[in-house]
């Protein structure tokens, strides 16, 4: 291909920024650079106006297509459906709580065992989610398989209606999602991944802003806690006989993860949202 | 005349008014994504299904649209995923020099651009060329271009940087032209002869 000799960039690396220009989503700097680069080579010239082409015959595809006559219909049928059986029986609002409180049975007899003597209130949550992990995760539960982020977003999506970023962890891969009681009446979604590296389960616990609303003071989330987690880079990491619990909030939605992991270990592998996707 | 709706609870207010209208879009996205009307009117429902049982996750004043495509896109995936294989990921490096002679080929016969990319190719051909397209690449390209999205939007639909939006969108470009210019030449270009008068 035509390489002029004169400008920085490589014809790949100008067609890249071809695409941003053509949408009027380039920086300044970049936009000087390509236009430098532009000036004196043909071949991205050509490249850049056949985009330009492109959009705007796409962009002329954009008509509407002719929607099914039914379609209204239909859909105004299904909510109507679902808004007379909503009034019937309200409990019944999600079918799919059956199932969580049968498959969540076993973890609420072993949080009863696991309470022993002492009143709800008294364990904080950082402690609950520890016992959590040392007791309820060792047994069997229903976990939903999942292999990527995706999917685990729509798991919970689907189940909750909560629309929580999925943390992406260095070197682990996502095994299957778990909704269940945390407290009695209380159901969060369980991330559960493995570390790739040595095989170590790392669980995560989702818990969305309306958990905090509605049930704050059973929660019993430590103030300093929460007080330390400002940013999305931000994290608190307690020491509890000896494992650590992580905690940190982005977007409003708490999360605390556990492991065999060192917590600054952990911390590290855990990835917050880029400047980009706030 | 509009008649106030004081009737409608605020939540079936909120559907009626800011989600229902969005559904000759969402179809039309739904088409593009699995070219099958059943299977596009389907998602449509099934969408506005999730939408209404979650309402009061939608934050008003936040673009709607963008949260319906979201959950459709959310829910195409799911669905259709593991059904179809979806075509290999191509990389634009290793057919570069087949698009360049494909290009200078093309640009040989016509040099106008317009009527290069507009002339005669059918609706079916456009479906079909995008269908080419990887998922992940065709998907930007139908919200950028088709659907007319921002970045900003795209990102936050598909749970993606700005960067890889861009990077997504210049690679799935470059395919569905090379895919565009193939049938240019199929077609034969030299039609201009013909068209001169009109
Ligand atoms: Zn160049």
């Amino acid at each position: 291909m035509t390489q002029t000799s004169q400008a920085d960039l490589t014809c790949r690396q100008a067609q890249e920024l071809i695409t941003a220009f053509v949408d009027g989503m380039l920086q300044e700097e970049e936009r000087l650079l390509l236009e430098e680069h532009l000036a004196g080579c043909r071949n991205c010239r050509l490249e850049l106006e056949l985009e330009r082409a492109q959009k705007q015959y796409l962009a002329q595809r954009r008509a509407p297509v002719p929607v099914p006559e039914e379609l209204e219909a239909r859909i105004r049928d299904a909510i109507g459906e679902l808004r007379s059986a909503r009034k019937r029986s309200p409990v019944l609002r999600r079918t799919w709580a059956m199932a969580a409180v049968v498959a969540g049975l076993g973890l609420f007899v072993a949080y009863l065992l696991s309470r022993g003597p002492h009143p709800v209130s008294a364990r904080t949550m950082s402690e609950l989610t520890l016992q959590h992990f040392r007791t309820t995760l060792n047994q069997q539960l229903p976990w939903i398989p999942v292999s990527d982020r995706q999917q685990a977003w729509q798991v919970i999506w689907e189940r909750t209606g909560w629309d929580v970023r999925i943390p992406p962890i260095r070197h682990a891969e996502l095994r299957g999602v778990w909704i269940g009681p945390y407290l009695p009446g209380i159901e969060v979604p369980v991330l559960h991944y493995r570390d790739r590296r040595n095989q170590q389960p790392i669980y995560v616990f989702v818990f969305a802003p309306e958990c905090f609303e509605r049930y704050g003071n059973k929660l019993n989330l430590e103030p300093e806690v929460w007080a330390h987690l400002r940013r999305d880079q931000d994290f608190y990491i307690q020491e509890l006989g000896g494992r650590h619990v992580l905690s940190w909030r982005w977007r409003g939605v708490f999360y605390q993860a556990v492991s065999n992991h060192d917590g600054r270990a952990l911390q590290a592998m855990i990835i917050p949202p880029g400047p980009e996707e706030s | 005349m509009v008649q106030p709706q004081q009737h409608l609870s605020e939540p079936a207010q909120l559907f009626e008014l800011e989600l229902l209208p969005h559904m000759a879009s969402l179809y039309g996205f739904a088409l593009r994504l699995t070219n099958n009307r059943e299977d596009a009117a389907d998602l449509v429902q099934e969408t506005y299904l999730k939408a209404y049982r979650f309402i009061d996750r939608y934050e008003p004043g936040t673009n709607p649209k963008a949260w319906l495509f979201r959950i459709l896109k959310n829910n195409f995936i799911n669905r259709y995923r593991r059904r179809k294989r979806d075509p290999e990921t191509v990389q634009f490096e290793e057919i570069e020099d087949y698009y360049y002679s494909l290009r200078d080929e093309v640009l040989a016969e016509t040099t106008d651009l317009e009527k290069l990319m507009d002339r005669e190719l059918l609706d079916d051909e456009l479906t079909e060329a995008l269908q080419s397209l990887p998922l992940s690449f065709r998907t930007v390209v139908i919200l950028c271009d088709l659907e007319g999205f921002t970045y900003e939007e795209i990102a936050h639909m598909l749970e993606i940087p700005i960067g890889t939006v861009r990077s997504r969108l210049h690679r799935g470009r470059k395919l569905l032209r090379l895919r565009l210019l193939e049938y240019a030449r199929q077609r034969g270009y030299r039609v201009d002869d013909s068209d001169i008068t009109g």
